[in-house]
C-alpha cells in the first residue's frame, strides 16, 4: 500500500507563517487537504484548538471549512458565473450574514485587496494576480483563524506573485491569522516563519528562512 | 474549545499521521454556535442567478419539458372536446395517451442526461461551495430548486401552446363554438396537471445527477476537467 502521508507530525502556532515545501507527489496537498477538513488521514488525528478534526461530522465540517480556514488555490477556484462580490460573499452566505451586512464586508475586503474598481467583473474580465486577490479576499470573507494557500503563486508571473506574497504577509502580520502555504517561490520561503520540507509522504526537516539562505551560499 | 492547549506527547505509531495544528483560544472567549446556513431566500436567489447565467442550458431543459406537457395538454383537451362537445364519432385513441407517456419518458431521459452534463461542468463549483461552508444538503436543495424553476416555466409554456394548438385544430375543425365551451376550471385544473407533471419529470431527472454532485468529495470536484 502506499501512503501519500506517513508519520506526519506538524505543530503550527496561532499567527504562524509555515511553508510547506517538496517536490510534487511529495505529500504536500494530501497533507493541505487534511489540515483544511478536506479529506480524512486513514489512521492518525488533526487538531485544530482542542478539536480532533478527523472526528468531526459533515456538519461540522462544513463550518469548520466556513468559518475557520480560509483557502487559497493555485488555480483561484472562483465561481466563473459570479462576480468579484458575489465569490467573495459566498463563503458569507453559508455563515448565514445578511444580504447588507454582506455587502459592505465584500465590499471592504475587496478593497483592502486593491479591487475597488473590479467589484462587478466576472473572473474572466480580471488578469490572474487580480483573481488570486479576489480568492484572498474570498479566504477573509469569514474571518478565519487560519488560511491554507496551495502555491498561491504557482500561476503567476513574479510581479503579481509578489503582490499576493505581500498581501499574505499582511494578513498574517497584521490580523494574526495563521498561514500556511505549499510553495516552491523563493519569495514566499523568506517571508515565512518556518520551513517544514517534506518528501515521499515524510517530514525530511524543519528549519528557517537562514538555513535556506546558509544553504544557498 | 477555550481550553489552553497543551503540546501533546501522545504520538506512538510510527505509522500514524498525527497533525497538531495549535492555535490559541479565542480571545473573546465567546463561543460561536456551530451552523452553516443556507436560506430559502438565498436557494432562489443562487438558483435564479445559476439559471440566468447559463441561458442556453436552462433553454435547452424548458423547452424539453414543454415539449412533453405539452404534447400531454394537447391530448387531453382534444380527449375533453371530443368526449364532452361533440356526438363522438372521433375519439382520442388509447395509444394515443401511450405516445404522450413516451414523450414524458424521453423528457425524463433528456433532462437527466443534460442534469448530468451540468454536474460534471459545476463540479468544480460544487467544490468551491463545499470549501466555503456548503452542506451535501445544500448542493442537493441547490440542483433541485433550479430544477424546479426550470420545470414551473417549461410547465407553463408547455400548457399554454399544448393548449393554443388543440384549440385552434379543433377550432378549425368541429367550428370555434364547440371550443369555446371549454370552461376555465378546466383550463386551469389541466395547467395543474401540466405544472405538476413538468415538475414530477424535473425532479426525477434530478434526482441521481443531483445526488451524486453533493456526495463528491471537494478534492475531487476539483480534478474533474470538461
Amino acid at each position: 500500500m502506499i501512503k501519500a502521508l506517513d508519520g506526519i507530525d506538524v505543530r503550527i502556532r496561532r499567527s504562524e507563517y509555515i511553508s510547506i515545501v517538496g517536490p510534487s507527489g511529495s505529500g504536500k496537498t494530501t497533507l493541505f487537504n487534511l489540515i483544511g477538513g478536506l479529506d480524512r488521514p486513514t489512521s492518525g488525528q488533526v487538531f485544530i484548538d482542542n478539536l480532533d478534526i478527523s472526528k468531526l461530522d459533515a456538519y461540522e465540517l462544513a463550518w469548520l471549512r466556513c468559518r475557520k480556514i480560509g483557502y487559497i488555490f493555485q488555480t483561484f477556484n472562483l465561481i466563473p458565473v459570479l462576480t468579484s462580490l458575489e465569490n467573495v460573499a459566498l463563503p458569507m452566505i453559508f455563515a448565514g450574514m445578511s444580504h447588507e451586512h454582506r455587502l459592505k464586508k465584500s465590499t471592504e475586503l475587496l478593497n483592502s485587496v486593491g479591487l475597488s474598481d473590479r467589484l462587478n467583473h466576472k473572473p474572466a474580465e480580471l488578469s490572474a494576480g487580480q483573481q488570486q486577490r479576489v480568492a484572498i479576499a474570498r479566504a477573509l470573507a469569514n474571518d478565519p483563524e487560519i488560511v491554507l494557500a496551495d502555491e498561491p503563486t504557482g500561476n503567476l508571473d513574479s510581479q503579481t506573485g509578489h503582490e499576493i506574497i505581500d498581501s499574505l504577509n499582511e494578513l498574517n502580520q497584521e490580523r494574526g491569522i495563521t498561514v500556511i502555504a505549499a510553495t516552491h517561490d523563493l519569495g514566499m520561503i523568506q517571508a515565512s516563519d518556518r520551513i517544514v520540507w517534506i518528501r515521499d509522504g515524510k517530514i525530511e526537516r524543519t528549519g528557517t528562512p537562514n538555513d535556506v539562505k546558509a544553504k544557498n551560499t | 474549545m477555550h481550553a489552553y492547549i497543551r503540546i501533546i506527547n501522545a504520538y506512538t505509531t510510527q505509522r500514524s499521521l498525527i497533525i497538531r495544528v495549535l492555535t490559541m483560544p479565542e480571545p473573546t472567549g465567546k463561543e460561536t454556535t456551530r451552523k452553516v446556513w443556507l436560506s430559502i431566500e438565498e436557494t432562489f436567489d443562487l438558483s435564479l442567478k445559476s439559471i440566468r447565467r447559463r441561458p442556453i442550458k436552462a433553454a435547452y431543459n424548458i423547452a424539453t419539458v414543454v415539449l412533453g406537457t405539452s404534447f400531454l395538454t394537447f391530448i387531453t383537451l382534444a380527449s375533453i372536446v371530443l368526449r364532452r362537445y361533440t356526438e363522438a364519432t372521433i375519439s382520442i385513441e388509447a395509444y394515443q395517451y401511450w405516445l404522450a407517456f413516451i414523450s414524458l419518458l424521453l423528457c425524463v431521459i433528456s433532462i437527466t442526461n443534460s442534469m448530468a452534463i451540468t454536474v460534471l461542468e459545476r463540479s468544480k463549483e460544487i467544490g468551491i461551495m463545499k470549501c466555503m461552508g456548503a452542506l451535501d444538503r445544500h448542493i442537493l436543495l441547490l440542483f433541485f430548486t433550479e430544477s424546479a424553476m426550470m420545470s414551473l416555466a417549461g410547465g407553463i409554456l408547455g400548457f399554454l401552446s399544448g393548449s393554443m394548438i388543440a384549440m385552434v385544430t379543433y377550432g378549425l375543425q368541429l367550428g370555434f363554438d364547440v371550443v369555446s365551451k371549454i370552461s376555465p376550471f378546466e383550463l386551469l385544473s389541466l395547467l395543474g396537471l401540466s405544472v405538476m407533471v413538468a415538475f414530477a419529470i424535473s425532479i426525477s431527472a434530478t434526482m441521481y445527477p443531483a445526488y451524486k454532485a453533493a456526495k463528491a468529495k471537494p478534492t475531487e470536484a476539483f480534478k474533474v476537467e470538461v
